[in-house]
């Protein structure tokens, strides 16, 4: 067994495997850029090199510096992680040749599963099922018709060497063959330096499930059941699950073994991923093999109860699985919801920042939270947006949607903005619960994210109770006699924007339970809470509740607070938050809500002349210059974070007064880029 | 810009704003004629004497009964708060000036022994204005009040120049040219509720007896991170937030000199002022403007026996001959001398760099009887003016610095800040 390994990554899964290793009893090596030198998984280990500055090429890809690293340390194996140099076969014979073990497969089967046409033949020599196609490589648009009209439409046009949803099309005829073909080749080419072009049946409302395997290189070869993936956006997943509530005991079997078969056939060692398309008459068909441990494996571990780095690791000291399939439980249903910064509210823009406030629902029977951040981490534009992931493991499906919605409804993140509304969405979404999914669900239900108010509201009883309550409270704080204050009944009016509601508050006995009265009816409410928390549980009537509340930010203060509706009074207004619904509600005397009535409408500026970059990255172009007219909607500028491009518009007609920014530099988020006129 | 309707336009009754600015039920009418309310209440409890100037003139009457009032509220220890719609005087035997006069001299008098409150919800000129800018805090009225000594008429007959009333004094101009502004609000309605709001915070109420024993403060690891490296700017505010009780504090003043940050919160249930530096603005080199601002403020803190903590960390003053032009020399030493004369118990801490003169303009460097508490965070410096390359004076237990971990910030100045009394009044 090895004595000290280095991990190369960093954010969660660093953290995460640190974790595995320490319970091992092996010392740790942790990498980390200039950006990252106050990051968790730094801290956590017993060692950390700085291999370079932040740009992931300069750093976390730079196979010099971690070989460097390995050898100043002594580290005597690596562990990749996901993403990075995980599957670089490159990287994996470096350190074959430095005599440093790779915790993962060897450099072939890494390079034979890298190639998608290499691994569709071995799939279909290996007795795998495989999408209806055709291997060749094709060089011309004719070739690719033929070839389509072979098959069958539709199908899917792809890039050998594609990856994360490039060099991929689909097409329903000839004509979109051609110019798919084409499109593809250059997209292939640009991106990844390989044109060649291959033609599969394209299947519809598939849905994307994998089964995890583990071979120890000893003649052992296991599948640990499957992970249901299908809730994605752009090919990024979002929720995962296991087992999947979809296919039946024998298409998991056949599943299974053929994954292990493929696995047997390209000389698999340690964990991987083999993933299928399924059709919805449980015909299922292998898209591909992913070398390296996963993202979502947590859901894998959880109902098989192994811990797959342990395994891993233990696997590339030589030791021998000591497990027979008939032996891999598969025990109640676990689901993950990856939290990233991103703002659902805002069509998935990331967020970078620092988070003020981090608490994830740990509390919880059944809750595993894999992150590399806390309270005072940052999130920074040069890395993916994940902050955590959230993941619940209970008896059943049902029970583990209900703990799922708890723990989402509890996780207290600020700072950053977090996709945690769109989560409680998703896990709350009829379809969803009734398994009623596959990867087209985003597109169909929320194709830019979620509407201002995040959706219906679970109780809007408790929203106006819980925002009357919590401004009692924070009332009774500012009174010079908070008993006095808490003897005598009180009138609020409750305003959300669209409706107005009275509260009374008739007091509180010991025990913290108040008593107020809504709609004529007496309601009991319980809490804790005390103003400055922006978690509220609180008892109503009897009936548990997780709220998240925040004050309406004041201009000058600045906590991250979510955007603010026209029409927020510091001190009285609320934002309140649960299962994915969020409103604005302000708590005022009935005195004052009569006289605001008769106030004139807030003329705030008008603020569309300033167009602001929206986050933190590089200015990458400008489309337009000083004294040029535009349309509303007409592109201004792209700016680069996170990986991804987003596109500035014009908010209205309008002339360039000034353009304040220059391409190529750094911008962070509400800097005034563009001046309209 | 869109036009903007005039609040003045609409005529409140008297009653209605003093059911809005006044807890439920304690509105108490004193007198009531066309040109002035008088009345008594309670705002979160706190025993208040409200006064309205209407748009309708003052008599001469009025002005005598204003003073009165105000004399009594003072002397009783209410809080003073006046809502300023006032245009005109009615001056129909000449006496109109003395009673101004008496009513300006009464008002000082008052405003020594109790806070003063006002809302400039109209335009105000000349005396009137001089009214309103007495008080502690003045709550503007965005698009609607304004305060001048010389009306447009004046400026157009001596100056030849035409300008409304907004451009003259406006609360854009108060807000971040005079900084006589404490806050902007939207409305009549958000001007009453801010200054609630501010009212709250003064002594008189707080759990001081409910704060929670030092031990159970939570750990704030968020403060660990906060400032990223010595010379990245971080979120002063922040840090203001996670140091008041309940993450519930006032800024007033925002949009003036910037580059120091100033308001009012609990720190476990206690009134304070803060003087906080703000590193995001000039890298917080102290300017005229942000010393002007400070002094005032330090001073109000000074006359309501506020303990005022001071969070410092600033490289030093704002170079250049606009600065000395504009009289950060004095500037500079007004503000020292505040904290000189200053009845205040005082806590500082120092979050980075106290150097030079601007450590003292924060407050640094007074004798160690008047000061309560010094706390340091590990990396804090003091250096003495002029020293070039010299890290200086490194925070250390040997020189009468409390060293504590930015974690347990508020723990610390629990410690520092339960032997302070609660003070109301002189």
């Amino acid at each position: 067994m090895f004595t000290k390994i280095l991990i190369a990554n960093r954010g969660e899964i660093a953290c995460r495997i640190l974790r595995s290793a320490k319970r091992l009893g092996i010392a740790t090596v942790a990498v980390y850029s200039e950006a990252d030198k106050d990051a968790l998984h730094a801290r956590l280990a017993d060692e950390a090199v700085c291999i370079g500055p932040a740009a992931s090429r300069l750093s976390y890809l730079n196979i010099d510096a971690i070989v460097a690293a390995c050898r100043q340390t002594g580290a005597q194996a690596v562990h990749p992680g996901y993403g990075f140099l995980s599957e670089h076969a490159g990287f994996v014979s470096r350190l074959e040749n430095e005599g440093i073990a790779f915790i993962g497969p060897d450099s072939k089967a890494i390079a034979a599963m890298g190639d998608k046409i290499a691994s569709k033949e071995l799939a279909l020599a290996a007795g795998v099922n495989t999408i209806p196609g055709c291997q060749d490589v094709i060089t011309s648009p004719d070739q690719a018709v033929r070839i389509a009209r072979d098959i069958g439409y539709p199908v899917m046009i792809k890039a050998s060497a594609g990856g994360g949803g490039k060099g991929l099309r689909v097409a329903y005829d000839d004509e979109q063959t051609r110019s798919g073909f084409t499109a593809c080749r250059n997209e292939a080419m640009n991106s990844f330096g390989d044109d060649r072009i291959f033609i599969e049946k394209y299947i519809e409302k598939p849905r994307h499930i994998e089964i995890q395997v583990l071979a120890d290189g000893r003649g052992r070869t296991l599948y640990l059941w499957e992970r249901e993936c299908s809730l994605q956006r752009r090919h990024q997943k979002l929720i995962e699950e296991a087992p999947s509530s979809f296919i039946n005991a024998d298409t998991r079997r056949a599943m299974g073994e053929q994954a292990v078969a493929l696995a047997e056939a390209v000389g698999y060692r340690s964990a991987g991923t083999v993933e299928f398309v399924v059709g919805d008459d449980q015909s299922f068909y292998f898209l591909e093999m992913n070398t390296r441990l996963q993202v979502e494996h947590p859901v894998t571990e959880a109902v098989t109860g192994l811990d797959l780095v342990e395994w891993m690791i233990r696997i590339a000291a030589n030791e021998p699985l000591p497990y027979r399939q008939e032996d891999i439980a598969r025990q109640g249903w676990a689901i993950e919801c990856r939290i990233n910064a991103e703002d659902p509210f805002m069509d998935n823009l990331p967020s970078t920042g620092r988070i003020t406030r981090y608490h994830p629902p740990l509390e919880l029977q059944g809750v595993r939270v894999d992150t590399g951040v806390e309270q005072g981490a940052t999130i920074s534009a040069h890395y993916d947006s994940m902050i955590a992931k959230l993941i619940v493991h209970a008896e059943d499906r049902p029970s583990a949607l209900a703990l799922m919605e708890q723990a989402l409804d509890r996780f207290v993140i600020r700072g950053v903005t977090s996709n945690i509304a769109l989560q409680s969405r998703l896990i709350r979404h009829p379809d969803f619960r009734a398994g009623n999914f596959d990867t087209s669900f985003m597109q169909h239900h929320f194709p830019s994210g979620l509407p201002t108010d995040g959706g219906p509201c679970p109780d809007p009883d408790a929203f106006t109770l819980a925002s009357a309550w919590a401004h009692w409270r924070a009332e009774s704080i500012r009174h010079a006699d908070d008993r006095a204050f808490a003897s005598k009944p009180i009138d609020y009016v409750v305003d959300d924007g669209l409706t107005a509601r009275r509260v009374r508050i008739t007091g509180q006995d010991g025990d913290d339970i108040a008593v107020l009265e809504l709609d004529g009816r007496r309601r009991t409410l319980a809490s804790s809470w005390t103003p400055g928390h922006c978690d509220i549980l609180l008892a109503l009537d009897d009936v548990q509740y997780a709220l998240q509340i925040d004050p309406a930010a004041d201009e000058s203060a600045s906590l991250h607070m979510p955007p603010i509706r026209k029409g927020a009074l510091a001190g009285h207004t609320y934002l309140l938050a649960q299962g994915g619904a969020r409103r604005q509600l302000t708590v005022l005397s009935p005195a004052a809500h009569a006289l605001l009535q008769r106030m004139p409408e807030d003329t705030a500026e008008d603020r569309d002349d300033l167009v602001s970059s929206p986050m933190t990255g590089t200015l990458l172009s400008v489309a337009v210059q000083a004294g040029q007219h535009v349309k509303e909607g007409e592109l201004l500028a792209v700016i680069s974070a996170m990986k991804m491009e987003y596109n500035l518009y014009a908010p209205k007609d309008a002339t360039i007064a000034a353009v304040l920014g220059t391409p190529g530099q750094t911008v962070t988020a509400r800097q005034t880029l563009i001046e309209l006129r | 810009m869109k036009p903007a309707t005039q609040p003045a336009d609409i005529r409140v009754p008297a009653s209605d704003t003093l059911d809005v600015l006044l807890d439920g039920g304690s509105a108490r009418k004193i007198d009531d004629t066309t040109g002035l309310n008088l009345a008594l209440g309670r705002v979160h409890g706190r025993p208040a004497a409200v006064f309205i100037l209407r748009e309708q003139p003052q008599s001469v009457a009025d002005l005598r009964r204003l003073r009165t009032f105000v004399a009594d509220a003072g002397a009783r220890g209410d809080v003073l708060i006046g809502i300023h719609a006032d245009t005109a005087v009615i001056d129909a035997d000449g006496d109109a000036y003395e009673a101004q006069a008496t009513l300006l001299h009464a008002l000082g008098q008052a405003s020594r022994h109790v806070p003063y409150l006002a809302v400039s919800a109209s335009s105000q000129g000349g005396v009137n204005a001089l009214l309103c800018a007495q008080a502690d805090a003045v709550f503007m009225l965005a698009r609607a009040g304004a305060l001048y000594l010389s009306g447009p008429d004046s400026v157009l007959a001596v100056r030849g120049l035409a300008l409304d009333e907004q451009t003259l004094g406006g609360s854009q101009v108060h807000e971040a040219q005079s900084g006589l502004a404490a806050r902007t609000c939207l409305h009549l309605v958000d001007a009453l509720l801010q200054l609630r709001r501010y009212a709250g915070l003064l002594d008189g109420g707080g759990r001081a007896a409910a704060a929670s024993p030092i031990d159970d403060e939570p750990v704030q690891p968020a403060l660990s991170t906060l400032r990223a490296g010595p010379h990245t700017p971080y979120d002063m505010r922040e840090l203001i937030a996670n140091l008041a009780d309940h993450a519930d504090w006032f800024e007033t003043h925002a949009a003036y000199g910037g580059a120091v940050i100033t308001g009012l919160a609990r720190l476990h249930g206690r009134t304070v002022g803060i003087v906080a530096n703000d590193p995001g603005v000039n890298a917080a080199s102290l300017d005229a403007e942000a010393c002007r601002k400070a002094a005032a403020f330090v001073e109000l803190c000074s006359r309501r026996r506020y303990i005022v903590l001071s969070i410092v960390d600033t490289p030093g003053f704002l170079p250049g001959p606009e600065q000395e032009a504009a009289g950060i020399v004095s500037a500079a030493q007004a503000l020292i001398g505040a904290w000189s004369r200053s009845a205040s118990k005082r806590i500082t801490l120092l979050t980075g760099r106290a150097l030079g003169g601007a450590g003292m303009a924060m407050g640094l460097g007074i004798p160690e009887f008047d000061r309560a508490a010094l706390l340091a965070w590990p990396d804090a410096r003091i250096a003495a003016s002029g020293s070039s390359h010299a890290p200086g004076m490194r925070a250390n237990a040997s020189n009468a610095l409390d060293i504590i971990e930015p974690s347990r910030t508020r723990a610390a100045l629990a410690r520092a800040i339960m032997p302070m009394q609660q003070r109301y009044g002189a």
